[in-house]
C-alpha cells in the first residue's frame, strides 16, 4: 500500500506544468533535495446513519478538518486528529476511506492549513458568544422565576457550578453556604493536610489577612454586580474576523462565585467527598518507591502553580484552583495509600442506555485491554517525563478514568458511562448561591427581553453565515470555498465582482494543478467531488483503505476458502465480523461486496425492513415507534439496493486499534 | 493499488455523469445527503445517539506528551494570531486562551511555558510589532522574566524583519 498509483492528468498546459511541478517535489523529497509537502483530500464512502450520502474532509498532516451539520442548522468546521478520523469512519463507521495526496509548496501548505484553522477559530469564539447569550438569558429567567416563587424570596438562586462537586454535595437546603461559609456546614475536624499546607503558604506568601480580603472584594463584586444583558454591540459575525466581545453578565457571575467557592474551599481545607474518586488497590496502579517519590515531587509542582495562581489577574481562576486543590488531595491520598488514586471525571448518572451498553457487552475484555494497555503507556510517559504539566497529569487521569469505567461495568454488571465530554475533572453541584447585585422585577424583565433579543439576533447571524443547505454549503463545498478564498487572497485582481476570477484560478492552477468549484455541477456530491480533485489537482497519489469488514473479510480469505468466508459473512445473522449495531436498521444481506447479488439481495433486505416495520406498527403503543421507525429506514436503504447502488454497510459499535489495517 | 478487496466505485474509471450507474449512485448520494446531512457518524464528543461508541478517543492515545505540547502551542499560536489580527486591546485576550487550553486540558495555563512561547509565536505570525509584544509581556508575563523571554523567544521565530 501506499505506492503512486494513479496521476491525474490533463490536456491543460497550466495543469500540466502544475503537475511537473508538484512530481519535481515529489522527486525531490525522495532525494532528500527538496521538502515535499503533501494535502490529502479523503473521500468517506456512504453508509446509513449520519452523512449517509458519504463525507469529505482535507488533512493536513496529522489534523483532519471536516465539516459537520449541526443543530440548529449550521455547518461547524471540526477538527480532529487524522488516526480519530480515520478510526472513526473508516472503523466504527465501517467506511472505506478514498485518499486523494496532492502535493503543494510548504507556503501553499501554510496558506491553506492557516485558512481552515482561522476558520475553527473564529466559528468557534462565535459559538462561544452564542452559548453565553444563552446563559445569559436562562440567568436572567431564573432569578425573576425565583422573585415570582410563591415562597419567600431569599435572595438566592439554585445553579449547577462547575468542579464543586468534588468537595460539596448538592445543597438546596444549605441556602447559608456561599453567605456564611463552609467550615461551620461541613464541620471541624475533616481537613485535607495538603489543602492545610496550601493554605498556610499562601497565607506566608501573601499575608495572613490574603484569603480573608480577597472572599470580601469577590462578595462585594457580587454585590455590585448587575444583571445586565449586553450594553455593547455585540462583535460583526464574520467568517474572517475574530470575535472579541466583553465577558457575559452570567460569565462574570459564575467566575466570582467560583473564586468565592475556591477561596473558602481553602480556608477549610476540606477532603475530597466520599464516591467523587477511584481508589483502585490492582496491580497496574500500584506505586513504585521511585513513582511515589515523582508523584511527591509533582505536588510541590502542583502547590506552587496554585499559590501563583490563588494572586492571578485571571477573572476565571476560580475553577482552576478548584480542579487543582481536588487534584493535589487525590495526590495526597495516592501517596498515602501506595496506589494512584483519581479525581472521578465521569458525570454521575451518565450511563450509556441499555441497547447501547449491551452492544458493547461483548467487547468489554478487548475493550479492557487496548484501554489498560494506553493506560500504562500513559503512566510510563509521565513519571518518566520529570517535572509537571498538567496537560500530562491530565491525560493520566483520563486513561486511568476509562479503564477503571470498563473494570467496574465488568466486575458489577453496571452499565458503563459515556464518555466524558469534559476535557478536565468538572464534576458539578448544585449549590444556593446569592444572586447577583439587587435588581427590581421591572429591571430584570427588561434584561431579560434584552437578552432573549441579543441571543436570538446573534442565533440567527450565526444562522445565515453558516447556513447548511444541500447544493451549495455542504461539507463538499464548504473545503473549496475555503481553499478557493484563501487562493483569491493571494491573487490579483480580487476587485472583480466574480466569485471566483480568472485570476484566482490562475493562482489555484499555479499552486494546486488545477480548480475545483465545488458550487459548479454535481461537484456538491463528495464522491463527484473527489473524481474532481483527483482530475483537476496535482494528486500524486491515490489510495483507497477499505473499511472494517472488508479489510477483515480480506484477512479471512487469505486462511479460508473463500466461498466459506462469503456463505458466512454475507448476512448479518451468521457474520463473524457484524454484530448489529443499535444504531444500523435491521437488514439481512450485506451488500457493499457484491454488485451481481445486490439487487436479490437487496429484496431480502426490503422485506426485512418492511416486516420490521409491520411490526413496529403493531408493537408502536407498547413500545413507541423505534421499530417502526428502524424499518422504514431499513427499507429507504435497501431502494438503491435493487438498482445495483450500495449506500448500507453496518457499522462497528466497537474496533480496537490493534485491529485496524496497516496504512501510512 | 493498495485496495484490500471490496467493491467501492473507481471514480476515475466510472467517468462521471456518463454512465447510468453514475447517474444512479449520484442520485442516491443526494437523497441521502438531503435526508441526513453532512453531519458526523461516530464522535467522541457529539452528542448524537452514537456517542457511545467507543475507542475513537483512544485513537489519538499514542501520541507522545512532546507532540500534545506542540499541538497545544500550535493552537495557542494561532488562537494569538487570530486574536491579535482582530483587536489591539490584550484585556479580552485571557477569556479565549483559557478556552483553547482547556480543550487540551489544561485549566491553569499561566503555568504551562508553551503558553507563553505559543503567545509570543502568534503575536510574530500576526507581524505585530515590538511595542505592541511589550503590552502583551507585561500583561501577560507577570513580570515574570521566564514568561517574557518565552514570548519574545517565540516572536522572534515568526516575526519577519
Amino acid at each position: 500500500m501506499g505506492a503512486p498509483i494513479a496521476l491525474a492528468w490533463s490536456g491543460s498546459g497550466a495543469r500540466a506544468a502544475g503537475l511537473i511541478a508538484a512530481l519535481f517535489f515529489w522527486w525531490g523529497a525522495g532525494q532528500g533535495a527538496l521538502a515535499a509537502t503533501f494535502v490529502d483530500y479523503l473521500y468517506v464512502e456512504a453508509n446509513e446513519g449520519d452523512s449517509s450520502g458519504g463525507h469529505v474532509a482535507i488533512s493536513f498532516g496529522n489534523e483532519t478538518f471536516h465539516f459537520q451539520h449541526e443543530s440548529p442548522g449550521i455547518l461547524r468546521i471540526q477538527r480532529q486528529e487524522t488516526a480519530a478520523f480515520r478510526h472513526i469512519y473508516g472503523m466504527l463507521g465501517n467506511r472505506a476511506i478514498r485518499t486523494s495526496r496532492i502535493t503543494v509548496s510548504e507556503d501553499t501548505y501554510t496558506l491553506l492549513r492557516d485558512a481552515f484553522v482561522r476558520l475553527l477559530m473564529v466559528q468557534d469564539a462565535q459559538v462561544e458568544i452564542r452559548d453565553a447569550l444563552h446563559r445569559d438569558v436562562a440567568l436572567i429567567d431564573l432569578m425573576l422565576r425565583q422573585r415570582r416563587a410563591p415562597q419567600p424570596n431569599t435572595g438566592e438562586i439554585l445553579l449547577t457550578l462547575t468542579g464543586l462537586g468534588y468537595f460539596l454535595p448538592d445543597a438546596p437546603s444549605q441556602l447559608e453556604t456561599a453567605r456564611g461559609g463552609i467550615v461551620k456546614k461541613e464541620g471541624a475536624g475533616t481537613v485535607s493536610p495538603a489543602l492545610a499546607s496550601l493554605r498556610d503558604r499562601i497565607r506566608v506568601t501573601y499575608g495572613e489577612g490574603f484569603i480573608t480580603e480577597r472572599v470580601t472584594r469577590a462578595r462585594a463584586r457580587l454585590r455590585g454586580m448587575e444583571p445586565l444583558a449586553t450594553r455593547k454591540p455585540l462583535p460583526a459575525v464574520t467568517r474572517d474576523r475574530f470575535p472579541v466581545s466583553d465577558a457575559a453578565v452570567s460569565t462574570r457571575y459564575e467566575e466570582t462565585l467560583h473564586a468565592i467557592f475556591a477561596l473558602e474551599l481553602l480556608q477549610a481545607a476540606l477532603p475530597l467527598r466520599e464516591g467523587t474518586f477511584w481508589t483502585p488497590d490492582g496491580d497496574d496502579f500500584r506505586l513504585e518507591p521511585a513513582e511515589a517519590l515523582a508523584l511527591k515531587e509533582v505536588a510541590v509542582h502542583l502547590e506552587n502553580d496554585l499559590v501563583r495562581l490563588a494572586d492571578s489577574p485571571r477573572q476565571d481562576w476560580g475553577i482552576p484552583f478548584v480542579v487543582g486543590m481536588a487534584r493535589l488531595t487525590a495526590i495526597e491520598a495516592s501517596l498515602a495509600s501506595g496506589h494512584l488514586v483519581l479525581l472521578d471525571i465521569f458525570p454521575p448518572d451518565d450511563q450509556l442506555p441499555h441497547r447501547h451498553d449491551a452492544a458493547l457487552r461483548p467487547y468489554l475484555p478487548r475493550m479492557k485491554n487496548e484501554t489498560r494497555e494506553v493506560f500504562l503507556q500513559k503512566r510510563k510517559q509521565f513519571f518518566t517525563a520529570g517535572g509537571f504539566r498538567e496537560a500530562d497529569y491530565a491525560v493520566l487521569e483520563r486513561s486511568g478514568n476509562l479503564l477503571l469505567n470498563i473494570d467496574r461495568a465488568m466486575a458489577t454488571g453496571t452499565p458503563l458511562r459515556a464518555v466524558p465530554k469534559s476535557p478536565f475533572p468538572a464534576l458539578a453541584a448544585k449549590l444556593s448561591v446569592p444572586q447577583p447585585g439587587a435588581a427590581d422585577d421591572a429591571l430584570l424583565e427588561r434584561e431579560l427581553a434584552a437578552a432573549q433579543t441579543a441571543e436570538r439576533d446573534y442565533a440567527a447571524a450565526l444562522g445565515r453565515l453558516y447556513a447548511y443547505n444541500l447544493f451549495r454549503h455542504n461539507c463538499v463545498t464548504e473545503i473549496f470555498s475555503i481553499i478557493n478564498s484563501a487562493l483569491a487572497s493571494k491573487a490579483p485582481g480580487r476587485e472583480t465582482e466574480e466569485v471566483f476570477p480568472a485570476s484566482t484560478r490562475a493562482e489555484s492552477v499555479r499552486r494546486l494543478g488545477g480548480f475545483v468549484d465545488a458550487e459548479q455541477g454535481l461537484a456538491f456530491i463528495p464522491f463527484v467531488s473527489a473524481g474532481a480533485v483527483e482530475r483537476s489537482y496535482a494528486v500524486v497519489e491515490t489510495r483507497e483503505d477499505p473499511s472494517c469488514r472488508t479489510a477483515r473479510l480480506a484477512e479471512m480469505k487469505m486462511h479460508e476458502a473463500p466461498l466459506k468466508v462469503f456463505l458466512r459473512e454475507s448476512n448479518t445473522i451468521t457474520s463473524s465480523v457484524y454484530r448489529l449495531d443499535p444504531d444500523d436498521s435491521d437488514f439481512l444481506f450485506f451488500t457493499d461486496d457484491t454488485v451481481l447479488l445486490r439487487p436479490l439481495f437487496g429484496a431480502f433486505n426490503l422485506l426485512t425492513g418492511l416486516g420490521k416495520g409491520l411490526l413496529g406498527v403493531v408493537t408502536m403503543p407498547v413500545e413507541g415507534p423505534e421499530r417502526l421507525v428502524s424499518g422504514a429506514r431499513g427499507m429507504l436503504f435497501s431502494f438503491p439496493e435493487l438498482v445495483f447502488v450500495n449506500l448500507r454497510k453496518g457499522s462497528m459499535a466497537y474496533v480496537e486499534k490493534s485491529a485496524e489495517p496497516r496504512s501510512n | 493499488m493498495g485496495r484490500q478487496g471490496g467493491t467501492t466505485v473507481s471514480l476515475r474509471r466510472a467517468g462521471v455523469g456518463t454512465s447510468p450507474r453514475m447517474l444512479l449512485m449520484a442520485g442516491s448520494a443526494v437523497l441521502a445527503l438531503a435526508v441526513t446531512g453532512c453531519s458526523i457518524s461516530v464522535s467522541s464528543t457529539s452528542d448524537s445517539s452514537s456517542s457511545f461508541k467507543w475507542s475513537s478517543e483512544s485513537s489519538s492515545s499514542s501520541s507522545k506528551s512532546s507532540n500534545q505540547k506542540e499541538s497545544y502551542q500550535n493552537d495557542v499560536r494561532d488562537y494569538t494570531e487570530a486574536y491579535a489580527r482582530s483587536s489591539n486591546d490584550p484585556a479580552g485576550f485571557r477569556s479565549g486562551l483559557a478556552s483553547v487550553a482547556q480543550k487540551h486540558g489544561i485549566t491553569n495555563w499561566e503555568a504551562d511555558q508553551a503558553t507563553y512561547t505559543g503567545i509570543g509565536q502568534g503575536l510574530g505570525k500576526a507581524q505585530v510589532n515590538q511595542s505592541q509584544l511589550e503590552v502583551y509581556k507585561t500583561d501577560l508575563a507577570g513580570g515574570d522574566a521566564a514568561r517574557a523571554t518565552a514570548m519574545q523567544e517565540g516572536y522572534d521565530q515568526y516575526k519577519k524583519e
